[in-house]
């Protein structure tokens, strides 16, 4: 992994400042900096261009660049605000505030809908919830039967679409989730919280002189 | 278990990898599907565990198990949980708690050897005698 040594003036693509970013997240501006240098990790990981591009998201992930995987494949896209094929420091900090444990939940349950949706209706439909289910087995290695998908699909979709109209709507999710709480406990990354605390390795790597901790 | 807490398994919605350092990252995924009973598939991951050295202790389809790392130079956790999901078929997930990456793939390579007799390998023949329509479930 390249790491390009840049001037403090020298700023990725698509920066913003750390207060203005603090002001729309719940991180705070120094958990912002901590943050920017991670970023600056990742985003010149493959390509040293100060951008995240989706096999350095790959790469971060599951430490293998070319392993294509339907669930990385929409958080990359949902934290791609811009919709460029690319992500920003900016888009990477306001995207992970909604992982932050602060952060509300609404904010979550929202995000987690817009990540199931997968075709960007505004629903979830059954076929896009099975099409989930044999991603992640097919993932795990596991092979299930036909008729065992099918009955663990319908099971869930019948649970969840209340209205019986054939799709999952936000108010269904909402209220899906408020009955199950565990759904969405991948929304929460309790590292987040006093992430300069956590992760010490980052500051020691900073090019910052005047760290906090 | 309903099919969103089974898709919340995936590495790829796992963002706590992001900030893992290297050495802590796990490859591969580590479960398994079993059609025992949870019962059985409790009490032999104990069991097998117990053979092993490991301490275990089980809470509400949760296993964890606790030792030292094969040097005996620092402390080995897993953890276990059972899901169900679909009547008569778990899911078994086993993730690394602490300790050595390396460790962990050996322990769990032992450890699946010695419950062969509980994971599930659908070939076939047994994948046709797959769950028939049922008639829906009361849970």
């Amino acid at each position: 992994m390249g790491c390009t040594i840049s001037k403090k003036s020298e700023r990725t693509p698509g920066y913003e400042e750390p207060n203005v970013l603090a002001a729309a997240t719940p991180f705070t501006a120094s958990e912002i900096e901590a943050l920017y240098v991670l970023f600056k990790k990742l985003s010149n990981s493959i390509f040293a261009d100060g951008l995240i591009h989706k096999e350095e998201f790959q790469l971060a992930l599951f430490r293998s660049r070319n392993r294509r995987n339907l669930f990385a494949d929409r958080i990359f896209d949902l934290f791609d605000i811009k919709g460029n094929g690319v992500i920003e420091f900016g888009e990477f900090v306001r995207s992970l505030g909604v992982f932050h444990p602060d952060a509300p939940i609404e904010d979550k349950i929202a995000f987690a809908f817009r990540l199931y949706d997968l075709r960007q209706i505004g629903y979830i439909k059954r076929e896009e919830l099975k099409e989930m289910v044999l991603a992640l087995l097919h993932e795990s290695d596991l092979v299930l039967a036909e008729d065992i998908v099918e009955t663990i699909v319908d099971k869930t979709f019948r649970d969840a679409d209340t209205k019986d109209d054939g799709r999952i709507d936000l108010e269904e999710w909402k209220d899906f989730v408020l009955k199950n709480p565990s759904l969405i406990r991948n929304m929460t990354l309790p590292y987040l919280k006093d992430i300069t605390l956590a992760f010490p390795s980052f500051i020691v790597s900073s090019e910052y002189e005047d760290s906090e901790v | 278990m309903n099919a969103f807490e089974m898709i919340t398994l995936s590495q790829g919605l796992n963002l706590s990898s992001l900030f893992d350092r290297q050495q802590d990252f796990i490859k591969r995924q580590t479960r398994f599907v079993s059609r025992k009973s949870a019962k059985v598939i409790i009490s032999s991951i104990e069991a097998v565990a117990g053979s092993m050295g490991l301490k275990v202790h089980t809470r509400n389809f949760k296993t964890r198990l606790e030792g030292l790392s094969a040097n005996k130079a620092g402390q080995f956790a897993a953890v276990i949980e059972v899901y169900e999901v679909a009547p008569s078929l778990f899911l078994v997930d086993v993730r690394k708690a602490a300790g050595d990456t390396l460790d962990y793939h050996k322990f769990y390579r032992s450890f699946c050897k010695k419950l062969e007799h509980i994971i599930w390998k659908p070939t076939e023949s047994n994948a046709k005698h797959g769950l028939l329509r049922t008639k829906s479930c009361d849970s």
